[in-house]
């Protein structure tokens, strides 16, 4: 849910479904799959099927962040800390 | 078209992952929103019937799939961190959903609501077995104010490492504080090896 995804630009296809141009349009900068769903109004489960579609195409790139598979470390956690004060 | 902007589109954030769980109407959405950039936070989750009980579908018998509402929220602390919050329901049902918002989460925060503790039985019982570090959060509703924190732990039986506060979840610097005391707990966690 909050793996990144981003559109690749170069591939343009002639035809695109208006659901399918959308995510590509807010997906033009990095954004989680959750965000696509609530900007969209699409159920996760259909952004999911989408997205799983566009990856196959090469059409989106997506990406996990690290701190998903590994705790982010103790320098990390600290800097974390002082930018959510600094809020 | 914006698509051409991701040519020039800085390097892919890390994410971390905040899970909020609490019983209904405990203050998921209020904690969300206070602390959000994003508005219109809602995003939803398919659920079968599998994990609706029967008194969920009485009437509705041939209906298969309901949609649950999650809580989003988006804070981005610089060009390459950004945290994201979900909301879940704390019932023992939703339990499908924690498992996936848990994974690879940075940990928990359990709003709990003082007229209802026992919302939040199945939620800790899940975190506590998963290991996820979690904080509870006890939301200060009007006439509640005199609760005391201790009395709240003995309550929810919770182990002395387990942090607790008080919170106002309308209020930003006060959901602040909560977020503060979750990632001072995963650094606690880090630094002991745990
Ligand atoms: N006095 C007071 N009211 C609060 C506080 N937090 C939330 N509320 C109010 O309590 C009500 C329920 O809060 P929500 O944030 O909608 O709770 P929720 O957990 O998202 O509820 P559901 O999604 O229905 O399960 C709202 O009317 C809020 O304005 C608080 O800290 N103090
Ligand atoms: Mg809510």
């Amino acid at each position: 849910m909050t793996t990144q995804v981003v559109a690749v630009p170069a591939v343009r296809a002639p035809e695109v479904d208006p659901e399918v141009e959308l995510i590509l349009s807010l997906c033009a900068r990095p954004l989680s799959v959750a965000e696509v769903s609530s900007r969209t109004g699409f159920a996760l489960g259909v952004v999911r099927i989408l997205l799983a579609d566009l990856v196959d195409q090469g059409r989106v790139v997506v990406r996990t962040s690290d701190w998903e598979r590994a705790r982010p470390d103790a320098a990390t956690l600290r800097s974390v800390l002082e930018r959510i004060r600094e809020l | 078209m914006g698509r051409m902007a991701a040519e020039v589109a800085g390097p892919v954030p890390d994410t971390l992952k905040i899970v909020v769980a609490g019983g209904f109407g405990a203050g998921k959405t209020t904690l969300v929103s206070a602390l959000s950039e994003v508005e219109s936070l809602h995003t939803e989750e398919v659920m079968t019937t599998e994990s609706v009980g029967l008194d969920d579908l009485a009437g509705v018998e041939d209906k298969t799939t309901t949609t649950v509402a999650l809580d989003f929220g988006r804070i981005t602390l610089d060009e390459s961190t950004v945290v994201y919050l979900f909301g879940t329901p704390g019932q023992r049902r939703f339990s499908y959903m924690w498992e996936e918002l848990t994974r690879g989460a940075l940990g928990a925060v359990v709003l709990a609501d003082t007229r209802r503790l026992t919302d939040s039985f199945d939620v800790i019982d899940f975190f506590e077995e998963r290991r996820v570090p979690f904080v509870v959060a006890v939301n200060c509703f009007d006439g509640q104010r005199t609760h005391r924190a201790d009395d709240v732990r003995v309550a929810l039986d919770l182990e002395d490492p387990v942090p607790l506060l008080l919170c106002d979840a309308r209020s930003r610097q006060s959901a602040k504080e909560v977020v503060v005391e979750l990632v001072e707990l995963v650094l606690r966690w880090e630094l002991s090896g745990a």
